[in-house]
């Protein structure tokens, strides 16, 4: 009598420990991987890759830290553009967050899902600044992109798979949960340094409202692509919206997780972010800090 | 002390500056007229244009409405009947039927009109079905009734239509709740758009566009310190209730004067004439003007930071603070007059208990009705935070600031889900999607194939929405049996928790985490439970060309209310599939007895419960499948479930467990005493079966007596889809009656060639033709019941046969309800 005991999940336990992208993706353990993508990539027509955190990868700095940064960058030019202005920081981040609050709470759902958009979020935030939105949200929109892109580095381990799927003729495709329109999605990852000429479509729940996490997009997808959903394969960081949900929709995926070190710093960065906008009370921003 | 307003001032600051954000918002994405609704909407507009400037950056306007007049709206043609019935009960009641009408025509009729006083004579309830009758009634008085509703209706569409202008939603502004208003217009004018933005929402029920800016909850959430003010909405409610009656008319509609003047007493009510509250208003503006144009960072951070006060002044006042916080009496609204205080009136001669309950705001009652030590106590009660002893010790508010979350792979709060299967990929498929499916996600899910084909196994674990990291395949080549392959999964990993989901059963999504929230909770730990189980359905199923049909669910084992050792002892009552426990007692035991073929897990549910307790979860959470139904392969072969497919293995083993256990030395004494003890009781239960069962046996062949005379009874009783023989001589006999009688030629001329047919009343269709020609002649029998009959066909309510002209119910059941299989309804019989 023999028992072997097969544990599942290597290559996603070993990126998760891993202290960050590099010491993962720059080692030969990604051979597995690569192996595991091979066999998968040979069963389908068309190869789908998430954005955030997939193909651009962040740093160690919360979602709250980046809009504070934005936020700065936008009182800097604010202030270029009329001397007189007094905007405070704080001011500006908490409009962010408070409009981007407001737009999902009030964007009409489709088929259960609801997305803010961005062109709204920054409308918002720029009218209860009590600015005019002439020039002021092109300033928000420049800003917020530049800080994005400066922030985002492409990922060299990715493209080669993606180099690899249009080698083998495969249609390659980009799918994002995102506030942000799929054209700009799009610059942002031509800032970064990866040509988006090999990239068939790039679909964003920002256009479709519906999202990969509630598996409708990937329905949407297929249908646009004509294409069966056991014949495509998703990879992507997000556990429910990358993974699950593809394979509940009859997706091949594969998981590729954020490494659980930068997951920490981006709580501790949302901590300290929290505790610095503290004045003489706590400033609790309706935001969600990063779910470890 | 703090002052009202130092508490106020910076929260409807930020209500206010939201509100501006949010409408703004709303605009932009769809050109949109901005109505605030009175009464509330007055004060609100007032202290908006405070803070916004008069130049608001969307176009608004004042509008005239209250739940009532959106009720007469919905009235009209009842066009919303269901909705605005419900909301008046709601505020009448059991009111008789001529008091709800009254109050609808308070305004509009002269007292003495008679149409009046035969309305309000109705005294029977005030329910829907009646008042739909009623509405469609066609006597004098129900028309007249009608009319008034659907000119309100007629009404308010002009003045909508008015307000939308070329815009192209309306947004409601108002204090909130419950968005009756919204519902009740969007329902009866489905055609234009609404949206609502209200301070706060509390409603379970779900609604399109409509929105809450301070809180949305129907009860206070520790943590949520903004959810207080569901506990005493009533304060926001008076803050910004003018001091005038609510406006119950329709501009330009039956009572065009009365809706003009309501109007303008609301937007002309001047706040410095009012008492405390309104003083308190006041204060808010003045914090308004002064704050409006600081940045909304501190408008927000002030506002949180007052939350915290108010909401322990609203939770736990001190006797000081009431007056202040109360607000002012409730006017009633809905066509009544009168004020409802907030808190009563310490000596009204009822007791502390009775004015809690009735109080407006309970925990300001308590504070005056009791002393300090006792009164915290109750209040945290009465707002659902329990009595434990932290909540006496000090209210430190927030809360906000949760424990450090765990990790995603926490060793506290893991389950093991162990598997055991064996070439039953159909089974192990559904396994897999039950699993897949829990809400809490911190478990490892461990496959044993026991000397299966392990490709099947492992083609479902590919396919499988499960995180890999979270899946151990655990494959033997040949099979070692249920115990021991048991053991081999527990053992395979390292969790807190363990439970045996085996490849045929399923769960309910959220049985892991009310399992594992229970196991967790503080109660249960010092109750000593190390394991919990929940109720199960018992799924009877097939399976037939490699698909499962399931036949049908019925509880299993309804009479368990909890888990006893000595219950246990006398057999096993839950399947494994229910039953969440914790790893260190398996460790104690050593696991499951391997070398029982069967018993093994009552054997093992004894010697946990020697050990530890099992608590019990009052919800059906979990699925016991058996494939009992069909034949060959599905109920003999692999699919076998082993309690049917082993019956006789059990007999056999049943004494084996029980020995083992009493000279197992590792237990204690007196588990031995209760299997004793169990063995007696199972004698027993024993004899009682064999009584049952011969009573169940005398019970069904009275039944099969009794179900002979009903038979005959039915038989005896009147046919449907035929004409009675009373309601055929009715009809001879009037048709007879009338040719004799005096009549205008023109009538007889109608019934004279139709007498010759009469002996064709049978066939449906000259019967019609009968009862349509001579309907004048025929009048409805007494003992026809018009009633019930309208009751029963709401189709013919607005038709001709509900009185118009000659035409009655009766000719409609003449006519159309034999036909249709209507039983004839009759008075007095
Ligand atoms: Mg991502």
């Amino acid at each position: 009598m023999a028992t072997e005991i097969a544990t599942y999940g290597r290559e996603e336990r070993e990126i998760y420990d891993a202290p960050d992208y590099d010491s993962y993706y720059g080692s030969p353990r990604t051979e597995r991987l690569v192996e595991r993508f091979e066999t998968l990539l040979e069963r389908v027509d068309v190869c789908s890759f998430d954005v955030f955190d997939t193909v651009l990868q962040r740093d160690g700095r919360s979602e709250l830290e980046r809009f504070g940064d934005v936020a700065a960058e936008f009182v800097r030019r604010a202030g270029r553009e009329d001397p007189e202005l007094r905007l405070s920081q704080r001011t500006c981040l908490s409009a962010r967050v408070l409009s981007a609050s407001t737009a999902y709470q009030m964007s009409p759902p489709v088929k259960g899902c609801r997305e803010g958009r961005f062109p709204e979020i920054v409308q918002n935030l720029v009218a209860s600044l009590s600015l005019p939105g002439d020039p002021y949200e092109r300033l928000w929109r420049e800003a917020e992109f530049e800080i994005e892109a400066a922030q985002l580095r492409g990922a060299p381990f990715i493209e080669n798979l993606i180099d690899l799927a249009v080698a083998r003729g495969k249609t390659v495709i980009f799918i994002s949960d995102m506030y942000l329109p799929g054209e700009d999605i799009a610059r942002l990852v031509e800032a970064c340094g990866i040509g988006t000429g090999k990239v068939a479509r790039i679909f964003s729940s920002a256009d479709t409202v519906v999202s990969k996490r509630s598996g409708l997009l990937y329905d949407h997808v297929c249908a646009e692509l004509e294409v069966a959903p056991g014949k495509m394969l998703h990879l992507g960081d997000s556990l429910e919206g990358d993974f699950i949900a593809a394979k509940r929709r009859g997706l091949e995926a594969i998981h590729l997780p954020v490494p659980r070190a930068l997951m920490q710093k981006r709580l501790e960065s949302h901590r300290s972010m929290l505790a610095g906008l503290a004045g003489e009370d706590p400033l609790p921003l309706p935001i969600g800090a990063p779910v470890l | 002390m703090t002052k009202p307003v130092d508490v106020l001032g910076p929260i409807l600051l930020h209500w206010i500056a939201q509100l501006d954000r949010k409408l703004r918002f709303l605009d932009a994405r769809d050109p949109a007229k901005v109505l605030f609704c009175t009464r509330a909407g007055k004060r609100i507009k007032q202290q908006l244009d405070l803070y916004a400037g008069p130049d608001l950056a969307y176009e608004a306007a004042d509008f005239g409405i209250s739940r009532i007049s959106a009720v007469k709206a919905g009235l009209g043609y009842l066009k919303d009947f269901d909705l605005a019935f419900r909301v008046s009960q709601e505020s009448f009641g059991g009111t008789p039927m001529g008091d709800v009408c009254a109050a609808f025509l308070k305004n509009f009729a002269a007292p003495h009109d008679p149409r009046l006083q035969e309305l309000k004579a109705l005294r029977g309830e005030f329910r829907g079905d009646n008042f739909r009758v009623l509405l469609a009634a066609n006597d004098e008085a129900s028309r007249w009734f009608r009319d008034y509703f659907e000119k309100s209706h007629d009404a308010l569409c002009r003045q909508i239509e008015a307000l939308k202008g070329d815009k192209s939603q309306l947004v409601l502004v108002d204090t909130g709740w419950k968005g009756s208003i919204q519902r009740m217009l969007q329902a009866t004018f489905p055609e234009e758009r609404f949206a609502g933005v209200y301070f706060g929402v509390m409603d379970d029920a779900p609604m399109a566009e409509r929105y809450s800016v301070m809180f949305d909850a129907t009860g206070y959430r520790k943590g949520h310190p903004e959810t207080a003010l569901a506990v005493h909405r009533h304060l926001i409610e008076s803050l910004y209730e003018p001091l005038a009656p609510s406006v119950e008319e329709i501009e330009g509609g039956p009572c065009a004067e009365i809706a003009a003047r309501q109007m303008a007493a609301v937007m002309g009510e001047d706040p410095a004439k009012g008492a405390r509250s309104d003083q308190i208003f006041l204060d808010v503006l003045d914090y308004t003007e002064i704050h409006r144009s600081d940045p909304l960072d501190r408008i927000y951070e002030k506002s949180h930071a007052a939350m915290a006060e108010l909401e322990r002044i609203i939770l736990f006042p001190e006797p000081g603070e009431v007056a202040d916080f109360q607000g002012k009496p409730r006017s009633a609204d809905f066509g009544r007059e009168g004020f409802v205080p907030v808190i009563r009136d310490l000596d009204d001669g009822t007791s502390p208990e009775m004015r809690v309950s009735r109080s407006l705001w309970q925990p300001g009652q308590i504070a005056l009705e009791y002393p300090a030590s006792v009164a915290r106590d109750f209040q945290a009660r009465v707002v659902g935070l329990g009595s434990q002893a932290n909540y006496f010790s000090g209210y430190t508010g927030g809360g906000a600031e949760a424990e450090e979350p765990r990790g995603e792979f926490a060793w506290e709060g893991s389950v093991a889900i162990v598997t055991r299967t064996k070439d039953r990929p159909v089974l192990l498929e559904r396994a897999m999607r039950s699993v897949a499916d829990q809400s809490y996600r911190n478990y490892h899910w461990v496959i044993v194939n026991d000397g299966g084909n392990r490709e099947l196994v492992e083609e479902i674990i590919e396919a499988a929405p499960i995180d890999r990291r979270r899946i151990t395949l655990v494959s033997n080549d040949r099979s070692v049996g249920m115990e021991a392959a048991s053991n081999l999964g527990v053992r395979a990993v390292d969790t807190e928790f363990v439970v045996i989901h085996d490849d045929d059963d399923s769960w309910h999504p959220d049985f892991l985490s009310r399992c594992v929230g229970f196991l967790e909770s503080r109660p249960a730990q010092s109750a000593g439970f190390q394991g919990v189980l929940t109720r199960a359905w018992r799924v009877s199923e097939e399976i037939r060309d490699g698909e499962v049909i399931q036949h049908g669910q019925t509880p299993f084992q309804p009479w368990v209310n909890d888990v006893t050792l000595f219950q246990m002892a006398i057999g096993n009552f839950f399947a494994p599939i229910s039953f969440v426990y914790r790893r260190s007692i398996f460790d104690d035991i050593g696991g499951y007895h391997e070398k029982l073929p069967v018993l093994g897990d009552w054997r093992f549910n004894i010697e946990f419960l020697a050990r530890a307790n099992i608590g019990f979860i009052d919800e059906y959470l979990s699925y016991y499948h058996h494939r009992d139904v069909g034949t060959g392969a599905s109920v003999t072969g692999v699919y076998q479930n082993s309690v049917i497919g082993g019956r006789s293995v059990h007999a056999e083993y049943f004494p084996v467990v029980v020995n083992d256990l009493i000279r197992d030395d590792r237990l204690p004494a007196s588990v031995s005493t209760v299997l004793a003890q169990a063995h007696l009781a199972r004698i027993m239960e024993h004899r009682f079966n064999m009584t049952d069962g011969k009573l169940a046996e005398l019970e069904t062949r009275l039944e099969q007596k009794t179900a002979a005379l009903v038979e005959a009874a039915a038989a005896e009783e009147e046919p449907l889809g035929v004409l009675l023989q009373g309601d055929r001589d009715h009809l001879v006999n009037s048709l007879l009656a009338a040719v004799r009688s005096d009549m205008p030629e023109e009538r007889r001329a109608r019934i004279e060639p139709l007498i010759g047919r009469l002996h064709q009343l049978d066939d449906p269709e000259v019967r019609a033709e009968i009862v349509r020609g001579a309907c004048f002649a025929i009048p409805s029998p007494a003992d026809f019941d018009h009633i019930t009959y309208l009751k029963r066909r709401t189709d013919i309510w607005a038709t001709p046969f509900n009185g118009f002209e000659d035409l009655k119910p009766y000719h409609h059941y003449l006519i159309h309800g034999i036909t249709d299989g209507e039983r004839r309804p009759s008075s007095g019989s």
